[in-house]
């Protein structure tokens, strides 16, 4: 029998501490009787009757003691391994997101999966065939259905990464191995439940503080204003200690309160540089996510303002350091391939010229959406706030009088209340950005995230974010007639040869700064940033830890425990209201 | 007249007067039927004659029927020592009113009986082995002084009824009536004590005195219950169960006081202190046969 979660047996601390208040407990009352002949008699006679009356004297505790017995035992989940759970083709999913890296669960939650998929392997019926799939953010195929020893070795070579999990597209990947005549057992070993497998969850607790996003940009003066979102997903308050760095050096550092779930932006103005590095110096479950890095000299393109243009919006943009800000009023080609980035102010096109363009209530023609009318005070109801041009941008009570009514047939609607609000649509050499209400008949431009929402846009549409990976992502770079390059990140040195004219490297599994040398000695810096788990849809505030229960595989055998830790406290009642029922009454004359 | 006794009370208890069953024997002589035959006028059996038998005994009668010599035995008349043995122990301070109270009015009821018929009436208040005495005195005069006594006494203590009824028996040459009135709850037992009674030839009554709130405890938690007289402990949870216990133990102990002092022929008799002491001497100690009026 194993225990999933034996830190619960340090509640077995309780029972000395039960017994010393037992020990302890309210002083007897003293009361002078005139003789303590019949008393004594009494208690003798009683004992005499009952042999067992000396242990009933202290029976309350001893059933209070194996009360805290079973719940420590309840809480730390006994589980039975199931003998032979398998006997067809067995397929081992296992999840290899940054959460599998907690350590709620010891030696931490991937290596116990890991331990548990191979205790299951071991135990399947001999000839049967086992395939191991690593979900990471795109599943990898770490072992195709074979024997169990090449099952087994993929098992051990597998490792988490900081980055997310497509479980769904791993399940899928699972139920494709599926061979005809051949039954198919899909288990999957993972911190949450799924249906469609048979789930093995690994995970007690969220008890973890986070950094969830940090951005940089360049400040008109010279510096550089750091956002910083930080994350308590523990239960209960937490005291961070917020460090910001820049290229090494320390620049900021502050002591950031925030009640259980909260979330919190920190902002910051530091020295210019190359690298932007924000740490929380705290002892939690998952320490990956404690540390997060940014690019801080990220140049932005230039922008050529089509229309009226509201003055927040040109107050926006003379606020970032834009190389070259033109402006026109009408939609000329010859301008526009000279900017590498279009805003189009209320502005009608007849069409879309190629390029990237931030279209602000105007709608041409050429795009995949249409347009039919307007929406009055429409409500933004959901927004992606992990989307790159809403990084830090709060939609929150956004008042908006009116909107175009638009219905798009592909790109990406990442704002929407009764219909599309926020619009991005990217096809090769032309990225556009639409936003289908007058930004000078909102407030939006009033917020102070409105300059960090056109610096996203611009970034966005200047394809900049290639300089940014999410964990368990490949980089593909144009290699500019290189053949060769090195890359150096938190995992060490790889050299990658060039092909094609593209630089390609395999999925990058580590969060951090990579820097890629080419062969002429010139560098490239880029930065991979930890899987963060995604907020509520809605701008509320995140929910609480999701903890989820085993559900199959083996048998968890906590809830025996419970039933006992029920009949003890039912008994310890009966037990107290037998000993203080009323005594007899009436005198004896 | 006294703060124990009214006049009313007093004016009844002067149309009583005790009844001992059993004839006594005393060294002076009184209104009291001894076991002894000597100098009576009331005629009692023959026996036959002795060598030193005084022949003005003989009756010379029945010597002229017979040719036998026969001495006529006559009864004397003697006094009875009435002793009232109060327990003065700790355990005596309890009830409302307190246990000794009642015992000092009862005592105090008895005693103004005894005198009023001419008997000789002593009291000891029993303290730890020892007893504080009042030497027996005979005539309604002493009455007086018999309340007084009783009423300077407090309970105090512990008893140990045995020894302390040992020591009295042996300094007191005359016998007669010892009316013991105590709780019995002594831990070192009542047994002995009543048995040095009875071999001491006294006639004995037991008044066994006892407060409502030991015959039905009141008590409830955790408690720890401390003896009055010897100050030791004893920690109870006082639950239903423990209750039903005590009262069980309680019925065998009144069990066998009652047993006891049959078996040995003793008179007994419970009472509690909320029974008025007017009424168990008038009604309770009548019925049972104590005491009876003394026209009748």
């Amino acid at each position: 029998m194993a225990l999933l979660n034996p830190q619960a047996l340090w509640w077995l601390l309780a029972i000395p501490l039960l017994v010393l208040l037992y020990l302890l407990r309210a002083r007897r009352r003293e009361l002078t009787v005139p003789s303590l002949v019949l008393w004594q008699r009494a208690l003798r006679d009683l004992q005499l009757r009952t042999p067992a009356r000396r242990l009933e004297r202290n029976l309350l505790l001893v059933l209070q003691i194996l009360a805290v017995c079973s719940a420590a035992l309840a809480l730390a989940r006994p589980h039975l391994p199931a003998p032979s759970l398998a006997s067809g083709d067995l397929v081992i999913v296992l999840d290899g997101s940054i959460r599998m890296q907690s350590l709620d669960v010891r030696p931490s939650r991937f290596e116990a999966a890991r331990r548990a998929a191979e205790d299951l392997i071991a135990h399947t019926t001999p000839g049967s065939s086992a395939a191991v799939i690593l979900a990471a953010r795109t599943p990898r195929l770490l072992a195709p259905l074979g024997g169990k020893s090449e099952a087994l070795q993929a098992l051990r070579r597998a490792a988490p990464t900081d980055g997310g999990a497509d479980l769904t597209g791993a399940l899928r990947l699972a139920q494709a191995l599926r061979r005809p005549g051949h039954a198919l057992d899909v288990h999957l070993f993972s911190h949450r439940a799924l249906p469609g497998a048979i789930s093995h969850v690994f995970a007690v607790r969220t008890e973890n503080a986070a950094i969830a996003d940090l951005l940089a940009f360049p400040q008109p003066h010279g510096g550089l204003r750091a956002l910083v979102r930080v994350r308590n997903e523990s239960s209960h308050r937490m005291r961070l200690p917020l460090r910001l760095s820049v290229d090494g050096q320390e620049a900021f550092r502050v002591q950031v309160g925030l009640e259980a779930h909260g979330e919190r932006v920190v902002t910051a103005t530091v020295p210019p540089g190359e690298v932007v590095e924000a740490t929380i110096d705290v002892s939690d479950d998952l320490p990956t996510d404690n540390r997060r890095a940014a690019l801080g000299l990220q140049a932005l393109p230039p922008v050529l303002l089509v229309g009226g243009g509201s003055s927040f919006l040109l107050d926006a943009l003379r606020v970032l350091p834009i190389p070259r800000l033109g402006r026109s009023t009408r939609v000329d080609p010859v301008t526009w391939s000279a900017y590498e980035v279009v805003i189009v102010d209320r502005t009608p096109l007849p069409g879309l010229p190629p390029g990237n363009a931030l279209l602000i209530g105007t709608v041409p023609e050429g795009l995949p959406v249409s347009h039919s009318g307007t929406v009055r005070r429409p409500v933004v109801l959901r927004w992606q706030r992990t989307h790159p041009v809403l990084r830090f941008v709060d939609l929150t009570d956004l008042q908006i009088p009116e909107a175009l009514r638009v219905e798009p047939h592909d790109g990406e609607v990442f704002a929407e209340g009764e219909g599309p609000l926020l619009w991005a649509y990217e096809a090769p050499a032309r990225r556009v950005i639409l936003v289908t209400f007058d930004l000078t008949r909102s407030d939006f431009p009033l917020r102070p995230s409105f300059p960090v929402f056109v610096y996203n846009a611009l970034r966005w549409l200047a394809g900049e974010q290639s300089k940014v990976l999410a964990a368990g992502e490949p980089l593909v770079l144009p290699a500019g007639g290189h053949r060769l390059a090195w890359v150096t990140g938190p995992a060490g040195t790889f050299r990658i040869e060039t092909s094609g004219g593209i630089l390609s490297t395999p999925p990058l599994d580590r969060a951090g700064v990579y820097r890629i040398r080419w062969e002429n000695g010139s560098v490239r810096t880029f930065v991979v940033h930890p899987a963060s788990e995604d907020p509520p849809p809605t701008g509320s505030a995140p929910g609480p830890p999701r903890i989820q229960e085993r559900s199959v595989g083996g048998r968890e055998v906590s809830r025996v425990f419970l039933w006992t830790l029920l009949a003890l406290l039912l008994g310890e009642w009966v037990l107290y209201v037998r000993q203080h029922a009323p005594g007899p009454r009436g005198a004896v004359r | 007249m006294s703060t124990l006794l009214d006049r009313e009370f007093l004016r009844d208890l002067e149309q009583l007067t005790l009844l001992v069953r059993r004839r006594v024997r005393s060294s002076t002589s009184g209104e009291r039927r001894s076991i002894r035959y000597g100098q009576g006028v009331e005629f009692a059996d023959y026996r036959p004659y002795q060598v030193g038998d005084d022949y003005r005994s003989v009756d010379w009668n029945v010597y002229a029927r017979l040719d036998r010599l026969f001495v006529k035995l006559t009864t004397t008349e003697e006094d009875l020592d009435i002793h009232l043995l109060l327990d003065g122990s700790g355990s005596m301070r309890f009830g409302s009113p307190s246990k000794l109270d009642y015992a000092k009015q009862l005592g105090a009821a008895l005693g103004y009986i005894a005198l009023l018929r001419f008997e000789r009436v002593g009291v000891a208040v029993l303290h730890g082995r020892t007893c504080r005495l009042l030497p027996p005195r005979r005539g309604r005069q002493h009455a007086l002084t018999l309340f007084s006594f009783l009423e300077e006494e407090r309970a105090e203590g512990l008893t140990t009824l045995g020894q302390a009824l040992a020591e009295y028996a042996a300094h007191t040459s005359r016998r007669g009536v010892a009316i013991l009135l105590s709780d019995l709850l002594d831990p070192a037992g009542y047994e002995e004590a009543l048995k040095r009674l009875r071999y001491g030839r006294f006639e004995t009554f037991v008044v066994h005195i006892l407060s409502e709130e030991e015959l039905t405890p009141n008590l409830r938690g955790e408690l720890r219950l401390v003896d009055a007289e010897t100050g030791s402990t004893l920690e109870v949870t006082a639950t239903g169960e423990i209750l039903q216990a005590f009262a069980r133990t309680r019925d065998q102990f009144f069990e066998s006081c009652q047993r006891f002092c049959f078996r040995h022929g003793i008179e007994y008799l419970r009472t509690t202190t909320s029974v008025p002491v007017r009424d168990l001497v008038l009604r309770y100690m009548r019925a049972a046969g104590l005491v009876r009026g003394w026209r009748s």
